[in-house]
């Protein structure tokens, strides 16, 4: 116990953080500078959610890492080492703050997911999609998902069954673009369906993760008839059924528990110019058998069951067509910044008071 | 198409009569209304903003006189120098003669761009560009600008050939004839081929008239900058006069509006200064409200401008009273009413744009200026040095601020996302007062340092204070951003460059105060962080716009890598040579 609390109060000592924080700021500003280079995703991915990265051969802590020792540094410092007294209020509060917000940042670390919505004007939809992650899915005829392969984890020439099926993902393409197909066939496999004419040549990926075009190509065998490989990519609205088996290949989709039909989408611009003023969707919720109509405009979200809308953008097709996109988030822990932050400013406030305070005192 | 300008400008509009001085100045033409970069603004405000954009120079004065030229009298304004070629890399791309100060006409300049067309066109698809290349582009665009503003009222004014017959020689007075004149042309063609010699004197003259009218009308496809004319079909849109006639959006209304402008153009090219008069108040009066009124009023008296004169001598004052202590209440008094001056300017800002008064970089420098001189006041009453610093930073930051400002418009609309009074009132005012503050922490901390080079003892209260008051601004303006964020986007943090460079300051700042607290920071060192506070201000303000990623792309600015380079590091230099020196002082003394 003893030995416990001796460690408590040495991570409770402020070097800690004194030297964790200038590791922070470099990962902040190496993370900020490399999003020019490699785009936001890849860059958040290396320098702040990870606990460690690569520089050439050497290790180095990652963000989770970085953030997760300055966090225990301070509940050590709030819980076993704070001095409670008046002249104390500002710090502690404000340490209390500074902890509201790293514990919503863990708690949205750890569950929350977002995506976004796609709906035309009249149309209907239950469904957000990631804005990343793509993963393969094997449904048989009663709509079981027999298998479900994240694009992640996929490698040449990797070997999966999906019920009688046996698959090999003979490629996997992060980003590619189409050419023609002049193979008639693969190892003793022909190419069937979209793979017969076209096949998906591999460029590099773009910094902006979410316009790369990822592709499959999988070889499937153990149909009784219909052997061969297939190409599918996240652009093309191909799910091919093979021997009783619907395969997909895509974004990943979350349901909503709820749907929502879009009225009417509109985008208000400055007269005389194509400046947005501003965007707004009207929608009607669905629940069961409740219905109710709302607004999603810019900063105003829609809120429900937990998943937060927001109004992403606007799509005008060349015949007029209208669509919106809406941000989907479902974050158990988006409330924590909210109370964090009138915990930490009344923390400030209270420390630059009896600063100045000190002074007067000091004065007299 | 510049081509046919040139023809429609240097041919057909040959008989435009000598102009005699009509003075604009100090008419209504000032508050006639004109719909540009979405607003409906003052005439005044359109012309300092093509002025700027066009010649790249500031209209001090106003530009009224100089955009009445360009729209009332184009083959003058044609050959008057007004374009700024300083490159001479450029210059010599675009074969202008040498000469000092390095201005030219628009006809020189449409000349110089003639050859490289397809140049222009392709350069405008890349990025990337060279400096020369964007100045190509820069210029192009101004000469397109000037090009559009010229045949604004082409339909207004008197033409070379005139239609026997007609009531007037201007195309509107000539159009009902027209379509007879290219009809007959048609036949003339038909019938005698394209040799004009084959033609009688009366035949070329039609030929002649129908061109004219063609290449004047054809000329004027797409002007659409000068939008004065209300639309009677859509409310809150205006018109460019052209596109009134080509739309086929006449009205009973647009028609007369149409005619005051053309008997404004008569009476520009009369010389008659009474008939100007009318025409500009019977155009200006149903519309004119009394934000456009408060707008020219902020346009001619530029309290902006005058309030950097009074930082500047409440700068000079106070230094004047670190030796002589009298001189202080005379700066307190110049710097009071520079920032009286100063908030009027930004109330009036509001008022006009009924919106917070930070919306873009350059707004959010007019305000970092006020609250740092508005700190001072109170932070140092005593202290001239530190508020010396603070009002010439103010003075400094007001003078570089129109550099940020874009297509020459200091009054802008906002983008979709920006549009909202709320956010902008609370998390933007907030984390710029952090700027402020930081600004503030970092002048004082350098005072202390100098203090300290030099000898003298000082606390390090006044720039722990102030360095805490930027803790709290820039901390809680921080999270408000990211409230901001997660109602706006769906998440609170997304370690997009803008947030981190707020997110940096407010590190730094912790890490500043951990380490003094713990001891682990010397005064000096404690005061050597501090003044590094204007370093990562300064990079978290401008430096990630720099880097042209993330969600904030509204803020994104070039241009400023240089200067951003330069002040980084030489404070860096001066902040080491200040500590090096207080160590020194230290080490002596200790001695």
């Amino acid at each position: 116990m003893n030995d416990l609390t001796a460690l408590l109060r040495r991570l409770a000592r402020p070097d800690i953080p004194f030297f964790a924080l200038p590791w922070l700021m470099v990962l902040l500003t190496a993370g900020t500078i490399a999003q020019r280079d490699m785009g936001l995703y890849a860059a958040q991915a290396k320098f702040f959610s990870s606990w460690v990265f690569w520089w050439g051969p050497l290790p180095l802590p990652g963000g989770y890492a970085t953030i997760a020792v300055i966090g225990v540094a301070l509940a050590a410092k709030f819980f076993i080492d704070s001095k409670w007294s008046r002249g104390q209020a500002g710090i502690i509060l404000s340490h209390f703050g500074a902890l509201l917000l790293l514990a919503g940042g863990l708690m949205t670390a750890a569950t929350a997911r977002e995506g976004y919505v796609t709906i035309a004007e009249g149309a209907q939809a239950a469904i957000m999609e990631d804005y990343h992650d793509k993963h393969l899915t094997v449904a048989d005829a009663q709509g079981r998902i027999v298998l479900d392969l994240p694009a992640a984890r996929m490698h040449g020439d990797m070997q999966v069954a999906a019920g009688k099926l046996s698959f090999t993902i003979l490629e996997y393409i992060h980003n590619g673009i189409p050419e023609e197909q002049t193979a008639p066939e693969r190892n003793g496999l022909p190419y069937i369906g979209p793979a017969a004419q076209v096949r998906m040549k591999p460029v590099p990926a773009d910094k902006n993760e979410e316009i790369n075009h990822s592709a499959v190509s999988i070889a499937v065998r153990g149909t009784d008839s219909g052997d061969g490989i297939y190409l599918m990519t996240d652009v093309m609205p191909h799910q091919p059924e093979i021997a009783g088996y619907r395969v997909r290949f895509g974004r990943v989709e979350t349901p909503l528990p709820f749907a929502v039909t879009l009225k009417d989408v509109r985008r208000e611009l400055y007269p005389g110019t194509d400046v947005a003023r501003g965007y707004e969707s009207h929608v009607e919720v669905h629940d069961g058998a409740v219905s109710w109509p709302a607004v999603i405009r810019m900063n105003e979200p829609l809120r429900y069951k937990g998943y937060t809308l927001y109004q992403s953008n606007y799509i005008r097709e060349a015949d007029g067509a209208e669509a919106t996109v809406l941000s989907a988030v479902k974050n158990s822990g988006w409330l924590f910044p909210y109370i964090a932050s009138v915990v930490i400013a009344a923390g400030l406030l209270i420390h630059l008071v009896m600063a100045l305070r000190g002074r007067r005192r000091g004065a007299a | 198409m510049m081509r046919v300008s040139i023809v429609a400008l240097f041919m057909l509009l040959l008989s435009a009569l000598p102009a005699r001085a009509v003075e604009v100045r100090g008419t209504d033409f000032a508050v006639i209304p004109v719909l540009h970069e979405g607003r409906l603004k003052p005439m005044d405000s359109f012309a300092r903003a093509l002025h700027w954009r066009i010649t790249g120079r500031q209209a001090g004065g106003g530009a009224d006189p100089w955009l009445a030229e360009i729209l009332f009298d184009p083959l003058v304004a044609a050959e008057r120098p007004q374009f700024d070629v300083r490159n001479p890399e450029l210059a010599a791309m675009l074969a202008l003669p040498q000469r000092k100060p390095p201005r030219y006409s628009f006809a020189e300049i449409s000349e110089g761009l003639r050859p490289h067309a397809a140049t222009i066109g392709a350069l405008a698809r890349q990025d990337n560009l060279s400096k020369t290349q964007e100045q190509l582009l820069a210029l192009q665009q101004a000469v397109i600008d000037y090009t559009q503003l010229m045949r604004s009222f082409s339909m207004s004014l008197p033409l070379a050939v005139v239609w026997p017959g007609a009531q007037g020689n201007t195309y509107l007075d000539m159009l009902p004839h027209a379509q007879a004149a290219r009809d007959k042309t048609a036949r003339l063609a038909r019938a005698k081929g394209s040799d004009l010699t084959k033609y009688t004197d009366e035949e070329r003259a039609t030929a002649a008239f129908s061109f004219q009218m063609d290449v004047i009308r054809e000329a004027a496809d797409g002007n659409g900058l000068l939008r004065v004319i209300p639309s009677s079909w859509e409310p809150g849109l205006w018109l460019s006069p052209w596109a009134v006639l080509q739309s086929g959006q006449g009205s009973p209304e647009s028609a007369q509006a149409m005619a005051q402008w053309q008997a404004m153009a008569r009476a520009w090219l009369d010389g008659d200064q009474g008939a100007f008069d009318r025409a500009a108040t019977a155009l200006s009066a149903p519309h004119v409200t009394p934000r456009m009124v408060m707008e020219r009023a902020y346009n001619v008296f530029s309290p902006l401008t005058l309030a950097l004169g009074l930082y500047g001598m409440a700068a000079i004052m106070a230094l004047l009273a670190a030796r002589r202590p009298r001189w202080m209440m005379a700066a307190m008094i110049a710097a009071g009413a520079g920032v009286a001056v100063h908030a009027v300017g930004m109330g009036l800002r509001i008022y006009i744009l009924e919106r917070p008064p930070v919306g873009t970089l350059y707004e959010s420098v007019l305000f970092v200026a006020l609250v740092a001189v508005a700190t001072a006041l109170i932070a140092a009453r005593r202290q001239p040095v530190l508020m010396a610093a603070a009002a010439a930073s103010g003075a400094g930051l007001l003078f570089a601020a129109p550099l940020l400002i874009r297509s020459g418009d200091a009054l802008p609309v906002l983008v979709a996302v920006l549009n909202t009074n709320f956010w902008l009132a609370t998390h933007v005012i907030i984390i710029t007062a952090g700027y402020a503050f930081s600004m503030m922490c970092a002048i004082a901390a350098h005072i202390w340092l100098g203090a300290r080079a030099m000898g003298h003892a000082q606390s390090i209260l006044p720039m722990h204070r102030l360095g805490l008051l930027a803790l709290l601004f820039t901390t809680v303006g921080t999270i408000l951003g990211g409230i901001w964020a997660d109602q706006s986007w769906g998440r609170f943090w997304g370690w997009d460059p803008k947030e981190n460079g707020a997110l940096l300051i407010v590190l730094w700042l912790v890490w500043a105060m951990h380490g003094r607290r713990a001891a682990l920071l010397s005064p000096a060192l404690y005061a050597v962080t501090l003044a590094g506070t204007s370093i990562i201000v300064a990079l978290a303000w401008f430096g990630v716009n720099l880097l042209n990623v993330g969600l904030h792309s509204y803020g994104f600015t070039s241009g400023i890598a240089a200067a951003l380079s330069a002040f980084c590091g030489i404070e860096a230099m001066v902040i080491g040579a200040l500590y090096y020196a207080a160590r020194r002082r230290e080490a002596a003394h200790e001695a």
